[in-house]
């Protein structure tokens, strides 16, 4: 078998092994540098509190006692970005019963636990759950009932003629029913089961702005943020000191389970929707944009973001049975989870207030100058500020720049397409790299967002170039024809260390002989030097000097010069590689 | 064919009995574990039992070919009537084989008690196809890697490859979940290997 005609497609299998592990290694350096990085930011850089939150409207005039106002919070969780974008936790947080992109709405394990589940087969949203019946004997029997929601009504069996879903998006555990949005039909539904009724609202319209993508619960990767609202209080009589928690409250109650349910659009933008009319009422609020270290755009939208939560609020004023809706608090974590906003929006969805995470430091500009309190975000802390944190900054760079070139360029061109989840486990394209925060940069043009994507990619390149120079050298040293080695050179230019270990792995064991015409190493199997051209030395045929005649005649051997050797290969130069590498 | 497989079963028994062995323990443990409803220590200790499986085939495959490196077995069988190709397929085919046949049961004991005590919900049925899918490729792919590591006669280089490369490609499903991405990227692995290794042996000198 004439393995050599095959090299070409072993350079590619061995390429793309070369490629797949220096990648997966790359990958778990630049992971535990990310993980070293969140873990800068200590506990109060990730919390953020807006105080009062302005969620509850005239705060003094219920109790003129009050002292502690009502405050909303966030904070980034414990659990890293790095730890919770894992492949493995994003598949069993998206796909398990109840996840997000789950088809099985509710499912209690228990025998008598109630599911809901949306069946595709039959298009219907099937609910099964145990009910006590009272039996004529006065005896109580407990049976599970099984109905089938389709878009017109409820059926008990089934094939009911009751119309189909077909790519509904639930609201969970809403009041006096489900409120499911059909992606499809573009409609809101209202699933009563225990009345067996199936509302529907007005049609979407098809070119309008609406795109809705979650209702009621807005949060996207559970655990990354909590958020948390508290009431104001006020003192009681006599009561001078104590934790703020032992006050009792001014207002009659404060929740975030009510109505209007929420509605996230595909834009970012949060709608209020009627849950009587099943029509949008108006916007609610947006997704913040967190900060990034080349600036934040102005608007984001779910899938530029790791992480948010929403938390509408309902206040409940002293003797009053109504809750009503006062606004709501919406937090976002960049897509590198360095930085949180959280903004606070009015019953109408204007901004109130607003927050970002930020670290407070005290910095001196020069010597004789006093020392000044500065506020950095925490997005351009963790790479810059912090203490450790440039070492890792240049730590994470350097791994970028192993990274191959070609894939950085892309990474670049293709900054903001991705998910920002995805990042977190992307093997070969790096949309958290620097050279794709300079694209995503909102503060300059695409010209100087390119030059510095460039200047990021500057070391990469010029490793490149100097492993393609080092190819270009070994391969004329050896031999390689002008065009193989060109291909090698512009792949190593390409795809940077992969390529040059692939090389080193794939290059023809040659044994080189001393030419006698340069000195330098000439490949034996070749017709001419590699490097000067010149043919092998060949000896000009002279008759021998002696003959051999018959003794007889008395004749004898004539002395005369030795007739030269073959010509032949001289004493090797340099010693055949070891062929054992893997 | 049948007489290089066998012989392969003769060379490298002690990885299948092992593999074995390794396989019908952790499926004892699946069982265990779902019939009194044990979860923590038991899941951990099932954990580690598929991390050792995952070396033994790994240490198959640099067995296999270490073997032959160090002893020129190929070099011998060549002056037969085989070629090299038969002598990689069967060698291959044992390995694979191995896999199939210590994973398999385990695979469908996981199926079984998924359909007896799980919901039936088409998630459970799923995850089920996708992970056990995964943790073939991903044995094969150990297996593949060991191949590659065991083309060598340095004992320091074989066993910093085993150590280096192995913790890069058991993690695989941890970065990309059990889903296709995981998939493509351990099957494009595989093959690449395999393409690589052929190309090696093939091209190796008498």
């Amino acid at each position: 078998m004439n393995a050599r005609k095959y090299s070409p497609i072993a350079a590619l299998a061995t390429g793309v092994v070369v490629l797949v592990l220096i990648s997966l290694g790359l990958f778990w350096a630049r992971w535990y540098c990310g993980l070293l990085r969140h873990g800068l930011l200590s506990r109060p850089m990730r919390r953020l509190e807006i105080r009062p939150s302005r969620l509850v409207p005239s705060e003094g005039q219920y109790d003129p006692n009050t002292v502690v106002f009502s405050h909303v919070s966030a904070e980034m969780a414990l659990g890293p970005p790095q730890v919770i974008g894992l492949g493995v936790g994003q598949y069993v947080q998206t796909q398990r019963p109840e996840g997000l992109r789950s088809r099985v709405y509710l499912w209690d394990p228990r025998p008598d636990g109630e599911r809901c589940y949306f069946d595709q087969t039959l298009g219907k949203i099937v609910n099964s759950e145990m009910k006590t019946l009272q039996q004529p004997d006065g005896s109580r029997d407990r049976k599970r009932f099984t109905v089938y929601a389709g878009s017109e009504g409820i059926a008990e069996t089934p094939g009911g003629d009751v119309g189909t879903f077909v790519d509904p998006l639930p609201a969970v555990h809403a009041r006096d029913g489900w409120v499911v949005y059909d992606r499809a039909l573009r409609r809101f539904f209202k699933i009563q089961w225990r009345h067996k009724i199936v509302a529907k609202g007005p049609e979407l319209p098809e070119e309008g702005p609406y795109r809705p993508v979650q209702i009621g619960t807005l949060l996207k990767n559970h655990g990354c943020i909590d958020m948390e609202i508290g009431k104001p209080r006020a003192l009681a009589g006599g009561q001078q000191e104590g934790d703020e928690s032992d006050f009792p409250s001014v207002l009659g109650g404060i929740t975030s389970l009510g109505y209007p349910l929420l509605v996230l659009d595909a834009s970012g933008r949060i709608d209020r929707l009627d849950t009587e009319t099943l029509e949008l009422t108006g916007t609610a609020g947006r997704l913040p944009a967190p900060q990034a270290l080349f600036g934040s755009k102005p608007r984001v939208t779910p899938d530029d973001v790791f992480a948010y939560r929403a938390l509408p609020t309902f206040v409940r004023r002293p003797g009053d049975e109504d809750w009503v809706y006062t606004g709501c608090a919406v937090a976002s974590l960049s897509r590198e989870g360095t930085a949180m906003r959280m903004e606070v929006f009015d019953p109408n969805g204007r901004p109130i207030a607003a927050g970002d995470t930020r670290v407070d430091q005290h910095v001196r500009l020069r010597a004789s100058s006093p020392v000044r309190p500065r506020s950095v975000s925490t997005a351009k802390a963790a790479l810059t500020n912090l203490p450790g944190a440039q070492v890792l900054a240049g730590m994470k760079l350097a791994l970028e720049n192993l990274h191959p070139p070609v894939l950085s360029l892309a990474s670049h061109l293709t900054a903001s397409s991705f998910e920002a989840t995805v990042a977190f486990r992307s093997l070969f394209l790096l949309p958290n790299s620097f050279v794709a925060m300079a694209a995503r940069g909102v503060a300059v043009g695409p010209i100087e967002r390119f030059t510095t994507g460039l200047f990021f990619m500057a070391p990469s390149l010029g490793f490149s170039a100097l492993l393609a120079w080092l190819i270009g050298r070994d391969g004329k040293r050896i031999g390689l024809e002008r065009r193989t080695r060109s291909i090698w050179i512009g792949t190593t230019v390409a795809f940077g260390l992969p390529a040059y270990i692939t090389y080193r792995l794939m290059r023809p064991r040659v044994v080189l002989v001393t030419c006698q015409n340069c000195g330098r190493g000439r490949r034996p199997d070749l017709e001419k030097c590699h490097l000067c051209g010149s043919p092998w030395h060949v000896p000009e045929l002279v008759p021998p000097a002696w003959r051999v005649l018959d003794g007889a005649l008395g004749i004898r051997e004539l002395p005369g010069p030795e007739p030269p050797g073959p010509p032949g290969p001289p004493e090797p130069q340099t010693q055949a590689q070891a062929d054992s590498d893997t | 064919m049948l007489t290089l497989i066998n012989r392969e079963l003769q060379d490298h028994a002690v990885y299948l009995l092992t593999a074995a062995l390794i396989g019908s323990l952790t499926t004892g443990i699946m069982i265990y574990q779902a019939v009194w409803g044990l979860h923590d220590s038991v899941f951990a200790f099932s954990a580690l039992n598929a991390l050792v499986l995952l070396l033994v085939y790994c240490a198959l495959g640099v067995a296999q070919m270490y073997t032959d490196r160090a002893n020129r077995i190929s070099s011998l069988l060549a002056t037969l009537a085989v070629t090299r190709s038969q002598i990689l397929t069967a060698r291959v085919l044992f390995g694979l084989l191995t896999i199939l046949l210590t994973l398999g049961p385990l695979v469908l004991t996981a199926v079984v008690l998924l359909h007896v005590f799980a919901p039936p919900l088409a998630f459970y049925r799923l995850a089920v196809i996708e992970a056990a899918a995964t943790v073939v490729l991903t044995a094969v792919a150990c297996y593949c890697m060991g191949l590659l590591i065991g083309w060598t006669t340095h004992k320091a280089v074989l066993v910093l490859s085993v150590l280096l490369l192995l913790p890069l490609v058991v993690p695989i499903f941890v970065v990309k979940g059990f889903g296709p991405g995981a998939h493509v990227i351990l099957l494009v692995l595989v093959v690449a290997s395999l393409v690589r290794l052929w190309y090696k042996f093939a091209a190796v000198s008498l």
